[in-house]
Parts: C-alpha cells; sequence; structure tokens
C-alpha cells in the first residue's frame, strides 16, 4: 500500500531504520504522475514490509517539495536510516525503481 | 514472426495497429516512452474531432486499449535496429528479436534539445521542457524560455502569470508563432524579448541560476539570473533507424507520398516522421490507417 504523507508523517516515516523508504513526490493533474501511479503501487504491494512507499502531493505540501527542491514531477526519492540513498525523475518501470532502492 | 512490426507506439502507430487487427493481421507495436506519443503530456486536445478537452493521457490510454483489446502485441521497448534478409524484414529490441513481413515506421519526433552545456546537467534541476507541467514550481522567481514557435510563446504567456520575470530568448527577430499569441506576449509587461540571441551556457552548482546568452554572431555574452530555463526549440524527426532504406528530406523526415508507401518493399511510414505539410493527431490517425491499408495489400500480394 502507498501511504500519503504529510509534514509531521514524513518526518516520522523516515525514523525507520531496517528498510528503504521510498517517497514519490507528485501530483494529480501531472501525466507523467498518473503513468507512474500504478508501477509504484505494484511495488509497494511486491515489497511490503520490505520496502515503505509514501506518496506526497506536491500541491498539498509546498514546504516538503521546496524541502527536497522538487522541480520537476514525479521525483521519487529513497530514504535509508533517516537520509537520501538516491532520486530520480520519472523513473518509468519497475526496473528503473529497484535500481534506485538496492 | 509476425504480419507487421510498427515501430512508434503514438497516434499513427496505434491506429495502423487497429486497422491491422481489424484486418485479421498480426501486429507487434514497439514504443520506448510513452503509448499516446508526444500528445501524452497535453492537458486538453481541442482540435481532434468530436472530442474536445480530452487530455492527452486520457486519449492515449484508450487509444492502447483499444488496439489491445483487438489483439494488437504492445511492447515498451525500443527498436534498436531494423534489418531486411530477403522479403523479411527483422527489428531487435533490448531483450527480443522480431521478424515479420512488414514494418510501418512510425516513430515520429522527439523535442529538440538545446545542446549547450548545462542542458543534460541541470534537466529537472531548473532545466525544464514543459511549462504546463514544471511552471508552478518556479512561483515567484525568474525564468527564462527558449524559442519562437507557438509552444514557445505560449509557454511564455503560462510562465508569465506564475513567475515573476520572464525572459523570452529567440534566435531570430520575427516569431513563428499565431499572430494573435506574439500580440499577447509584447504586450504582457513581465515578459522581456530577447531577440537574435542564443544560449552559451546554463550555470548553477545544485541548481540552475543563471544563463549566459550572446548574439547570433557569438558576440556580447550577458548572464541573467534565473532559477529554470524552460526549452521549446521545436522538433527533431526520429528517422535514423530506417534512413538505410528511404530518403530523407532536408530535415530528416522521410520522404513518401500520401499513400505511405516507401520505394523499399514492405516499408511503409506513418506519422509525424513522414514528410508533410501538418502534423497533427488527425493527420497521424489518417497516416496509420492509411499505412495499415497498404501493408495489407502488400502482404496479401506477397503472400
Amino acid at each position: 500500500m502507498v501511504r500519503e504523507l504529510d509534514k509531521k508523517g514524513f518526518d516520522e516515516a523516515l525514523q525507520v531504520k531496517d528498510r528503504p523508504v521510498v517517497v514519490n513526490f507528485s501530483a494529480d493533474w501531472c501525466p507523467y504522475c498518473r503513468l507512474l501511479a500504478p508501477v509504484i503501487e505494484d511495488l509497494a504491494a511486491e515489497y511490503a514490509g520490505k520496502i515503505d512507499v509514501y506518496h506526497v502531493d506536491t500541491d498539498e505540501q509546498e514546504e516538503l517539495a521546496a524541502r527536497y527542491d522538487i522541480m520537476t514531477i514525479p521525483t521519487v526519492f529513497v530514504f535509508l536510516n533517516g537520509e537520501v540513498k538516491n532520486s530520480a525523475v520519472n523513473p518509468r518501470n519497475k526496473e528503473a525503481l529497484l535500481d534506485l532502492v538496492f | 514472426m509476425t504480419d507487421v512490426i510498427i515501430i512508434g507506439g503514438g497516434t499513427a502507430g496505434l491506429t495502423a495497429a487497429i486497422y491491422l487487427k481489424r484486418n485479421a493481421l498480426q501486429c507487434t507495436v514497439l514504443e520506448s516512452e510513452e503509448y499516446g506519443g508526444r500528445i501524452f503530456p497535453t492537458a486538453a486536445i481541442d482540435n481532434y474531432p468530436a472530442m474536445p478537452g480530452v487530455s492527452g493521457f486520457d486519449y492515449s490510454e484508450k487509444l492502447k486499449a483499444q488496439a489491445e483489446a483487438l489483439g494488437a502485441e504492445l511492447f515498451m521497448q525500443t527498436a534498436l535496429s531494423l534489418t531486411k534478409n530477403g522479403k523479411f524484414w527483422q527489428v531487435t529490441t533490448e531483450n527480443n528479436a522480431i521478424t515479420a513481413r512488414a514494418v510501418i515506421y512510425a516513430a515520429g519526433e522527439k523535442q529538440r534539445l538545446l545542446n549547450v552545456p548545462g542542458e543534460a546537467e541541470f534537466k529537472g534541476r531548473g532545466v525544464a521542457y514543459c511549462a504546463a507541467c514544471d511552471g508552478a514550481f518556479f512561483r515567484n522567481k525568474n525564468v527564462a524560455i527558449v524559442g519562437g514557435g507557438d509552444k514557445a510563446l505560449d509557454d511564455a504567456l503560462i510562465l508569465s502569470r506564475l513567475c515573476s520575470s520572464v525572459h523570452l530568448i529567440h534566435r531570430r527577430g520575427e516569431f513563428r508563432a499565431a499572430r494573435d499569441t506574439v500580440d499577447r506576449v509584447e504586450q504582457t509587461s513581465n515578459i522581456t524579448l530577447h531577440l537574435y540571441k542564443t544560449i552559451a551556457s546554463i550555470n548553477g552548482s545544485r541548481r540552475v541560476e543563471s544563463l549566459t546568452i550572446k548574439s547570433v554572431e557569438g558576440e556580447g555574452e550577458e548572464t541573467i539570473e534565473v532559477s529554470g530555463v524552460f526549452v521549446a526549440v521545436g522538433s527533431v524527426p526520429q528517422t535514423a533507424l530506417c534512413a538505410k532504406f528511404v530518403e530523407l528530406d532536408k530535415q530528416g523526415y522521410i520522404i513518401a507520398g500520401e499513400d505511405c508507401i516507401t520505394p523499399e518493399p514492405g516499408l511503409f511510414v506513418a506519422g509525424d516522421a513522414r514528410q508533410k505539410p501538418l502534423r497533427q493527431l488527425v493527420t497521424a490517425a489518417a497516416d496509420g490507417a492509411v499505412a495499415a491499408k497498404a501493408a495489407t495489400d502488400y502482404i496479401l500480394r506477397e503472400s
């Protein structure tokens, strides 16, 4: 399951120590985001318990988008132990996402 | 082995697939980016008959679903080589080699890049190609837009409503865009025109911080502080893969008539990659249907 994050939830989500945290920054009006959304959902379902997968709506969470310097969407960030491990603009498929995570 | 390989899953390619399947032929469509092609990111399509306002996303999803429902085989793979062995065509992709009786080449166009220092480095870090998509991230900032056609000027107007200032950089003295769009741009107080100028470099550390422009003669460098550089400098046809089989015009488009038939038996061309006076969804769809008819006639004649 892909969970929605606000600012408070975001800081809590990053506390996790034993697994990667994937955050998809996107918005519902963005066509590339709509194409990526089911790919992210599949990743969350397949790696449930192994990877935490979240969504940040960049329209709603402008402060989070600014904190990570988001300038195009979708942008996917991977965090490990609260630190940025990787990020990419529009990783189109599962292979590209897994490359970011592992 | 299939009857027809269609290279490109945009409007031309997927329309061809629909017509081929309705002619009871097998076909495989190869697409390397988004089904639907260049229309995909468009917010609202207003010039396709009977579908005013449909989004590029919805249009593309419907087109893909229609081709799939008829039994077309769709692969998200890049065609890497195209060869002919006797009467048969072979296309290789990153994980496939497909043989077919005929090929419909519908690879279309890609956005032209500036090819200046900093463009690739800052892509997604201030260099953007779609004002409607990314403009909101530059709210109340200074940005530049490069180009002189309809897209560049439309994007300049979109950005002028979001950003503090917009620098429009164009290498000529006049614009190719529609007259009323040019008038609106010229009347917009926060758009500054830089005519007869080209880009020397896009500069910054982690993200775009400035842009250096120069005259078309290469003189008088000037650096403008901007957070974003939007690029709208036209399109380039994707025809390298089939160049050895066909004749290309000066711009690189495939020379073939309205029948979509090339001089090479079994090779047909449809959509924006073909030399034509108007590149629109409706002309791409028409090409797809015509190319499918030509490919069907060819296969029936040759088998």
